[in-house]
């Protein structure tokens, strides 16, 4: 076989094998790379993350009372969710939510309360059209990967159907998605072929995959460095064109 | 291949010549960082994990976050206070709008982030079994600190990982694990993303740009897949011929002679199963069909593609020239192939020496100036012969050309305008040969008295002196022995002696074979026989080798003891019809073209499959 014989049956065979896979990998490469990733992660989505703890530092629930309450603290954060101080006490058996005016618990957070932290985090122009109290019996949404239950999940009614995560202990927004977050999961899923979490890039599969797409792609460039070399020139096919090429074949009569 | 693939083949071209050496290395980046392990990546295998130790009220006097705050200037806004450890002891970590500090909590001091407090939470951090080589301060953001601002310490461990830890100025958190492999993660990264700059933002326009174009090439090329397969292919790589009809194809050379008779896949690229055969047309788009370099010649009535209407002028395909690896495989297909093509080299050679072995015929051989000429035992070669006009009464056989010429006189000629070329089939195996070449040419007077002129080719081969020089091509064809045990009937006539006795002396002596070989000799006289001593002998010094001569004119002598008759017919009495093994058979002929007919129509009587029969038709 010929050199550029053998690279275009390379490159033919190895595309028969990973075509549908590099295709897979372009086209979610191409929106990956075109859709903002600040715009993906819903940072125009969200406002208040984080608020100024606007009180009298001096008047608030001793610390040391708060400890004493938890042994198994690992820290005490306060923070200001709608204006108002809290504790957020990071525990062992879980994490709380304490005013810090008075020390008196406020978590697990209610739904009227979950409704009010939701909106006042969004920067979006729809509502709330539903919110749910993922317990730890539920099953988990493939969107909040490996993040731990129990979570409320809140929806709003806006055209790229955004869902926020918050957590009932703290309050604290977890996470959002929307549906190009969503599209984005998807592609990467497909991108890193990991279909069961979508996070692991060390799969054999993806290993395999990419090492015949290698090869593909050297092949390809291979046939090309040949595709580049002499070949005849296209035939003009206006009347009054170049005067034709001579055949090969001089035919001359089979005699003895 | 009709038009718009043509395009598209186009397109996936340059669109490949634009960004395939990217595509490369996105594949090349995506499959080391898929082969770097995660864990090690990120630094894990190096981390260390504690046990969280519960901060208790009772275990430290805690001051109140207010003496804290106060430290700070009245203007500024606290986004959030912490009670948290740092190496153990309680701390209080206060991020304002403009910086993030720590305060011991049981004196409310100021705790500013020093190189030893750096060191011990690197080391509270790191599992490995490195040490710490030294600690400097860096200012972030700068390449492995690139998400991170303001003041940070680098604590560089001598570990085999070249583990780094990043320890932030303000906080003391661990801000990043950096080690070797990270690094050369981050290369990868960096070539996948291609932001060259901060290893950063993938949603940059170069990125952008070359991923449009890749999912364009990949469209284009999945859609080109359809079109570069056909069923054959994968009938190929099924066992057997399973699904798969076979189509006899019938190679020709440019001048007519057949050099190769194959059994291909129908339906099949017509270039693949000629370059299965070692015919192997030239190509450089390696059978797109848009180089238009792997010409061959059909029937003129032949499917034309698209791709032929865009290479081959209107005149060319009138005559049938096409793209072969375009044209498919079928039944009964004749294919005129190019003659540079055939696995041949032009050699310059020269005439050691001449002789005649019968009246008509002239052993001529041939020095070349190739030591590595080599070929398989019954090929021939073409001699290129220049334009020219030769009188014979100057030529050195002139005495023999009056014996067999009855028309012969003085002006008698031999004449060719155009530069013609004649195939003569090689006399010896190669290992025999000694680097010469050794041709039978046959003197052919003009069939009857209407001609002037002697055939041109044997005019001009009969003409020759020694040491005059000459041009040759070769090897060429297809007339070779099998490799296998079969009992070989040989059957020639006239010079079809060359390329039997190539094949007869190279079984015999050169090959390590150890088949039965009869070979049937049909000659007009006793006159017309040459190379007897030498057959006598192999015939005395080999068992298995028997030959056996059959004479046909009505000059045989009254004491000729052999047989007489025409050789096939001998052949038919002594071989078809003295043992019912002839089926297992192998027939190779040579000669005379109605000697030729007559034993192939023989054989296809008595019933040999036509798989057993090998013949040339021309070397005569």
């Amino acid at each position: 076989m010929n050199t550029p014989v053998f690279s275009r049956k390379t490159h033919k065979w190895l595309t028969l094998v990973i075509g549908a896979q590099a295709l897979l990998w372009m086209v979610s490469g191409a929106y990956m790379v075109t859709m903002d990733l600040d715009f993906i992660h819903g940072d125009p989505l969200v406002r208040n993350l984080v608020e100024n703890v606007e009180a009298d530092f001096n008047e608030l629930y001793p610390i040391g009372d708060v400890l004493a309450g938890y042994d198994d603290a690992k820290s005490v954060d306060l923070v200001s969710r709608l204006g108002e101080p809290y504790y957020v006490v990071d525990a062992e058996s879980g994490s709380v939510l304490l005013d810090a005016r008075n020390g008196a618990k406020r978590s697990p957070i209610a739904e009227t309360h979950v409704i009010r932290l939701a909106e006042h985090y969004y920067a979006g122009s729809g509502s709330v059209n539903g919110v749910r109290l993922l317990t730890v019996d539920d099953p988990s949404p493939t969107e909040i990967q490996t993040r731990p239950l129990p979570l409320w999940q809140v929806s709003f009614d806006d055209n790229i159907r955004t869902t926020f995560y918050l957590s009932p202990s703290t309050g604290e927004l977890i996470t959002r998605r929307h549906t190009f977050w969503r599209g984005f999961d998807f592609l990467w899923m497909l991108h890193i072929m990991d279909y069961e979490n979508r996070s692991d890039v060390n799969n054999n599969l993806l290993r395999v995959a990419s090492a015949i797409g290698l090869l593909t792609a050297l092949s390809g460039l291979w046939l090309l460095v040949f595709s580049l070399r002499r070949h005849r020139p296209a035939i003009d096919h206006a009347p009054g064109g170049p005067p034709p090429h001579g055949s090969f074949d001089d035919s001359a009569p089979k005699t003895t | 291949m009709d038009r718009s693939m043509i395009l598209l083949r186009k397109l996936h071209k340059w669109f490949g010549l634009a960004i395939g050496l990217q595509v490369a290395i996105w594949m090349l980046s995506g499959l080391m960082m898929g082969l770097l392990e995660h864990e090690k990546v990120q630094g894990h295998n190096n981390l260390a994990h504690h046990i969280p130790v519960p901060i208790q009220a009772a275990e430290t006097a805690l001051i109140g976050p207010g003496a804290v705050i106060s430290q700070l200037p009245d203007d500024v806004a606290v986004e959030g206070l912490k009670l948290q450890r740092l190496i153990g002891r309680p701390v209080y970590r206060v991020a304002t709008s403009t910086e993030t500090r720590l305060f011991d909590a049981s004196t409310g001091s100021a705790i500013e982030i020093d190189a030893s407090i750096a060191r011990d939470v690197a080391n509270r951090d790191y599992a490995g079994t490195g040490q710490i080589t030294s600690i400097t301060e860096v200012q972030a953001p700068s390449m492995e600190v690139r998400r991170h601002k303001g003041k940070v310490w680098r604590v560089d461990f001598d570990d085999a990982d070249e583990t780094s830890i990043y320890v932030s100025g303000q906080d003391g958190a661990v801000l990043e694990r950096r080690n070797s492999t990270w690094r050369l993660f981050d290369i990868f990264w960096m070539l996948h993303i291609m932001d060259y700059q901060n290893r950063e933002d993938f949603n940059n326009a170069l990125a952008i740009i070359f991923a449009l174009s890749a999912t364009w090439l990949s469209i284009t090329g999945v859609i080109l897949l359809f079109n570069s397969f056909n069923k054959s292919e994968f009938l190929g790589l099924l066992p057997g011929q399973f699904g798969r009809r076979l189509a006899s194809v019938t190679v020709h050379a440019p001048h007519g002679e057949v050099i190769s008779r194959l059994s291909a896949t129908a339906g099949s690229t017509l270039y693949d199963e000629l370059a299965k055969e070692d015919i192997v047309l030239p190509s450089n788009c390696g059978g797109g069909g848009t180089c238009g370099l792997c010409v061959v010649e059909l029937e003129p009535s032949s499917p034309e593609t698209a791709a032929d209407r865009a290479r081959l002028a209107e005149h060319e395909r009138q005559s049938g020239a096409r793209l072969s690896c375009q044209a498919r495989v079928i039944d009964g297909m004749q294919v005129g192939i190019p003659g540079e093509v055939l696995a041949a080299e032009t050699l310059e050679c020269t005439v050691a020496h001449t002789r005649l072995l019968t009246p008509h015929i002239r052993e001529i051989v041939l020095k070349s100036d190739d030591k590595h000429f080599s070929y398989r035992a019954g090929a021939f070669v073409h001699v290129i012969m220049p334009p020219h006009e030769i009188r014979f009464d100057e030529s050195p056989t002139a005495s023999s050309i009056q014996q067999i010429w009855p028309g012969y006189n003085g002006g008698s000629t031999s004449r060719s305008k155009d530069e013609i070329r004649r195939a003569y089939s090689l006399a010896l195996p190669c290992d025999e040969s000694a680097g010469q070449i050794v041709l039978n040419v046959r003197f052919m007077p003009p069939p009857d008295e209407s001609v002037r002129d002697a055939g041109v080719g044997s005019g001009f081969m009969w003409n020759l002196k020694d040491g005059d020089a000459l041009q040759v091509v070769g090897p060429l064809g297809d007339f070779h022995a099998t490799d296998n045990d079969a009992h070989m009937i040989v059957i020639g006539g006239g010079a079809g002696m060359a390329p039997l006795r190539a094949i007869i002396r190279d079984q015999l002596q050169q090959s390590g074979s150890s088949r039965r070989i009869e070979f049937w000799y049909g000659a007009r006289g006793e006159d017309d026989l040459f190379y007897v001593d030498e057959f006598n002998e192999l015939q005395d010094r080999y068992e298995r080798f028997r030959w056996h001569v059959v004479l046909s004119g009505n000059r045989v002598d009254s004491n000729w003891s052999g047989a007489t008759g025409f050789v096939h017919e001998q052949v038919r009495k002594s071989v078809l019809l003295d043992t019912n093994r002839y089926r297992d058979f192998e027939y190779y002929i040579c000669g005379p073209p109605p000697m030729l007919a007559a034993t192939r129509q023989l054989l296809t009587e008595f019933g040999v499959p036509a798989t057993q029969v090998f013949f040339d038709d021309f070397g005569i």
